[in-house]
């Protein structure tokens, strides 16, 4: 759905996307994670035909973005950084507007515009200049303007931003909405929480692409695959037993409590808790030690950075 | 369709925007209120006194006419002035703050992203703030011409209703005005600030006001011909800088730049 070949922006000598390689599978949530000024936003322009990239190509749901700019737009939706709505305007003309800039006929517009704002509870307020709206309802308008013509790919820059927890989750719940729907959606954030819960892959990138995978691949990647063990009774012969498993990779052991690297622990946990049980230790339970995406992320920018 | 969907956004735009609206509606009311009262003031004095006497040696081209009317035609040439270039000057200030407006309220960005071409988004902007204005200037000048008539004489009607001024009035302030903006649309998308943005605007006014003083003096002879001459050429420079304000509008630089 989305491809770049070599993707590179240059400013004034100063390179902010450099060499990206991507794609990006239809229907898929695809997070876009990075530092500030890491050439998030930069690619998402580049893609949405903004702006022109200095070296490479990518393509848009089957178009050049080099020769087929109308139709890239025109087969998009865009969320940007800020709303960037017409205060002196109420939303339904807001909409209304953009809605005729995408050659959507009359009552198509009626209905597009009526669907999506009864979604996001906007219907109601669908009069009101957007001036006195909140920066939730100014973020859900905007989200509405860029799905209007039904785009397959969307773009969302920093989609919850500045937003309360309530208005985030609104917003969250619709992305994930318009997922199942099957668009394609690429997601920049800084919240990695929102990645982790909204993705399927997510890219790093900092100039250049530092990692791009599943968030699960990731942590396998960077930490491999953990068990924690609670034992009530643990003992020394029970730890020294573990590590002399062949499967045990690393072994910490303390506060009741064994954290095992393990390959595959899908088949080798009930070999790991059967030998803890002959030993006569009292299992409190087993869980897989997961890392969060933060630091996941944290781990891949500090290796780029002493790389 | 689009160029279309820009104008009436913009339209609506400056409705609900009492400040702007109000001065394109007020300013040429009060303008051709205060020519009328003018008018009004001299024809009281020629009821009075049967004369009017002017404070200086009046004009060659006004010799043949009575002391009265001389006065009159004069200050009459000066108000048409007034009407050729009311559409001129009226929406520099609305294409200043076009695109400058577009860039602070962050909506620039979104606007891009749709299919619009950058023709389309000048030219819609463009023909939004010259038409209130030329509109606000005819219906100023059909209410002189209106209310005129009670307070001069024929000799000085006729110069207010010559073909000239009408045809100038009619045709050449509205090509005039839309090169104008677009000259202040070029500004508001050249720089940051919507004050110079204005200000530069602002100094195509000055090669107009002579333009219409040579006519009042009879430096430009204005025949039918010499009028659509000027006419056909101030609507190609209206095309050749809508060209150039085109390729002025750099999206990138718009879009990366404004901070």
């Amino acid at each position: 759905m989305i491809r770049t070949e070599g993707l590179t922006r240059v400013f004034d000598g100063h390179t902010a996307v450099e060499g990206l390689d991507l794609e990006v599978r239809e229907g898929e949530v695809f997070g876009f994670l990075g530092p500030n000024g890491a050439g998030k936003t930069t690619t998402m322009r580049m893609l949405a035909c903004l702006i022109a990239p200095t070296q490479g190509t990518a393509w848009v749901n089957g178009h050049s973005i080099a020769t087929e700019p109308d139709a890239v737009r025109a087969s998009v939706g865009i969320l940007t950084e800020s709303p960037g709505l017409y205060d002196r305007l109420s939303a339904e003309r807001n909409l209304d507007v953009f809605a005729r800039l995408y050659g959507l006929s009359e009552e198509r517009r009626k209905t597009q515009i009526k669907r999506y704002l009864q979604l996001l509870d906007l219907w109601d307020q669908r009069d009101r200049p957007v001036g006195g709206f909140s920066k939730g309802m100014r973020q859900k308008l905007a989200l509405v303007r860029a799905l209007l013509h039904e785009p397959p790919v969307v773009f969302l820059d920093e989609p919850t931003a500045a937003l309360d927890p309530q208005a985030a989750k609104t917003v969250r719940d619709f992305i994930a909405e318009l997922s199942r729907e099957g668009r394609t959606i690429f997601l920049c954030t800084h919240n990695l929480d929102e990645a982790e819960r909204l993705c399927d892959r997510i890219a790093v990138l900092r100039t250049r692409l530092i990692a791009l995978d599943t968030p699960e691949n990731l942590r396998r990647r960077l930490f491999g695959r953990r068990t924690v063990v609670r034992v009530r009774n643990l003992a020394p012969e029970m730890v020294s037993a573990v590590r002399a498993l062949p499967f045990v990779h690393g072994l910490e052991a303390g506060d009741g409590q064994l954290t095992v690297d393990l390959a595959d622990p899908e088949a080798e946990n009930p070999q790991l808790v059967a030998r803890l049980v002959g030993l006569g230790a009292e299992v409190q339970y087993v869980t897989e030690l997961r890392h969060s995406l933060e630091e996941v992320y944290l781990s891949l920018i500090e290796e780029e950075k002493t790389a | 369709m689009r160029v279309r969907t820009i104008i009436d956004k913009e339209w609506e735009e400056i409705i609900r925007n009492r400040g702007v609206f109000w001065s394109l509606v007020l300013l040429p009311l009060l303008m051709t209120a205060i020519f009328l009262g003018v008018l009004f003031f001299m024809h009281l004095e020629v009821v009075r006194t049967g004369t009017l006497s002017s404070n200086g040696q009046l004009p060659a081209y006004l010799a043949m006419y009575s002391p009265a009317d001389a006065v009159m035609i004069m200050m009459v040439n000066q108000f048409m002035i007034y009407f050729l270039i009311a559409p001129v000057a009226l929406p520099i200030y609305i294409a200043a703050y076009s695109v400058i407006g577009e860039k602070q309220a962050r909506s620039l960005e979104p606007l891009l992203a749709t299919p619009v071409r950058t023709w389309e988004l000048l030219l819609g902007k463009a023909v939004a703030a010259v038409v209130p204005p030329v509109i606000a200037g005819w219906l100023s000048y059909v209410l002189f011409v209106i209310i005129a008539r009670f307070l001069v004489s024929d000799v000085v009607m006729r110069f207010i209703v010559a073909p000239m001024w009408v045809l100038s009035i009619a045709f050449l302030g509205p090509l005039f005005g839309v090169l104008s903006v677009l000259v202040g649309i070029i500004a508001s998308s050249r720089m940051n600030d919507p004050r110079a943005a204005q200000q530069w605007s602002a100094l195509f006014l000055v090669p107009l006001i002579g333009a219409g003083m040579a006519m009042m003096f009879g430096v430009i002879a204005m025949s039918v011909w010499t009028f659509v001459a000027g006419a056909v050429l101030v609507a190609a420079v209206d095309v050749v800088v809508l060209r150039v304000a085109v390729r002025l509008f750099q999206r990138e630089a718009i879009l990366t730049r404004w901070k």
